[in-house]
């Protein structure tokens, strides 16, 4: 199978029980998928155990009823919300504790000299309301792209922007930045 | 304003959280993939695009399986007759069940190539316990009975494991048209193991069973003139029954497709030859195949739907 082959046509020879189809959709999708799960769980393993629950429940769906494909953002946010699931069950019970400052980051971000304003930074996101944390979050630390974030909040593409660009407003006015 | 927008941006990309190693990658891939392949059997899942009617006798292997797992794994190496014969076949079929459609076409290939194994070990066992009989002989006056007594004892013995043979094998094809859901293949499979069966319980017929690389197996009633003879005529893979009036051939391939070729003979002068002269049928069988006499009908049935 082609690394080269469209999604639609991936998830289409994936619902024929097509595996090496179903692995390059994972190799396609894994990546941004396990970023948005780290945020949100305690450790990398918790992160892997539930990656692997979203592509298993992803093979039962596409064999069960299939699945109609409309665009790489939609099957992204699709995803995502498979995710979420797993991750609302696993952690119905315990709230999620996780420190901001305990997360593996990329290893090149070890400038010094930055960590001042990134604390800062930090601060200031924590005053945003959970909405805009949420969505700066998906953005930045998950690296989703806007069609992505869309669907996966249940809005309109447009509509996420505009918050988008509100939420770095409002982080410029609680960091004193210029206008 | 946009170069402030960028300076956040530019701190906010800096928490960026460190994706997944190639190794990482790898692993769980690997756990994803060891689930999609092995069939887990489950009452409360099943992939809706199978059809229902042949899924009940699955489910009901399924629970066999799910509660005998050693005995399915035992039954692996069972052959047609065995007691756990069924079970294995059984677990097969859940197995192309619950596969993957590339998956299944592999395990069919497989399935299909240890059937032909199967066969050609029961014709093999058939030949060796014939063979292994002997004949003791006697110089006092006893010796006529004696002998006589030997040779029918082993003579009843090569029948039996002729008989055996041959109803494995039909019983196997029988169980695989019925899975199938070519019912009117397996009927007519069925009443011949039914004839062979009654044939061979009853007085007054004449079995003897050939001892050489062919299986060849045939059953007379004296009076009335029943009759079945089942060789495999130098073809392990295929087994030719014929009866009064008609002949069944029936072929496994090793795609799993059965061919099933019957013929409803017009004219019966070979079906009155002595056993001294049945060494002779092999030569008349390719000339009955091209005479065009008669009429019958073909079956093919894919024992893998």
């Amino acid at each position: 199978m082609e690394k080269g082959q469209s999604t639609e046509i991936l998830i289409r020879e994936s619902i024929h029980g097509n595996v090496i189809a179903f692995q390059t959709l994972y190799d396609r999708f894994s990546d941004d998928l396990f970023r948005f799960i780290r945020v949100r769980v305690a450790t990398r393993d918790d992160a892997h155990d539930i990656l692997q629950e979203v592509f298993l429940d992803l093979w039962k769906a596409f064999e069960k009823s299939g699945f109609i494909y409309s665009s790489d953002g939609e099957f992204m946010g699709f995803l995502f919300v498979i995710a979420r699931r797993k991750l609302a069950k696993l952690y119905r019970f315990r709230p999620l504790t996780v420190s901001l400052d305990e997360m593996d980051n990329d290893p090149s971000n070890t400038d010094e000299s930055l960590a001042g304003e990134i604390a800062v930074l930090f601060q200031a996101l924590g005053k945003l309301n959970k909405e805009d944390q949420e969505l700066i979050k998906l953005r930045y630390y998950s690296g989703l792209s806007f069609p992505e974030i869309a669907k996966l909040l249940d809005k309109g593409e447009s509509a996420v922007k505009v918050r988008h660009h509100r939420a770095l407003a409002k982080l410029k006015e609680l960091l004193g930045y210029e206008k | 304003m946009k170069n402030s927008n960028k300076k956040i941006e530019d701190l906010l990309d800096k928490r960026h959280i460190r994706g997944l190693t190639s190794s990482e990658k790898d692993i769980v891939w690997q756990r994803i993939v060891s689930t999609i392949e092995k069939p887990v059997p489950s009452p409360w899942y099943l992939p809706t695009n199978i059809k229902f009617k042949p899924m009940i006798p699955l489910m009901i292997a399924t629970v066999m399986f799910l509660g005998v797992g050693g005995t399915a794994a035992m039954a692996d190496n069972s052959r047609p007759g065995d007691l756990l014969f069924g079970i294995d076949r059984a677990t097969e079929e859940v197995r192309i069940a619950f596969a993957g459609k590339v998956r299944a076409a592999d395990l069919k290939a497989k399935f299909a190539e240890e059937r032909l194994s199967e066969v050609q070990a029961l014709v093999t066992d058939a030949r060796l316990k014939a063979s292994a009989s002997t004949t003791r002989s006697t110089s006092s006056g006893q010796a006529a009975t004696t002998t006589a007594t030997t040779t029918l004892s082993r003579k009843d013995q090569q029948v039996g494991a002729g008989v055996n043979v041959a109803l494995s094998y039909l019983s196997k094809i029988s169980a695989d048209l019925e899975a199938s859901g070519n019912l009117e293949a397996q009927a007519r499979i069925q009443t011949v193991i039914e004839k062979l069966e009654t044939l061979v319980n009853t007085d007054g017929v004449k079995a003897t069973v050939k001892n050489n690389e062919d299986f060849k197996l045939r059953l007379k009633r004296e009076i009335g003139g029943d009759k079945i003879e089942i060789n495999t005529n130098g073809n392990k893979s295929r087994i030719e029954v014929r009866e009064e009036d008609n002949r069944i051939r029936i072929e496994l391939k090793d795609n799993g497709l059965i061919n099933i070729k019957s013929k409803i003979e017009s004219d019966s002068d070979e079906e009155d030859e002595d056993d001294e002269n049945e060494d002779k049928d092999e030569d008349d069988d390719s000339e009955e195949e091209n005479d065009g006499r008669g009429r019958g009908l073909e079956i093919r049935a894919n024992i893998f739907q």
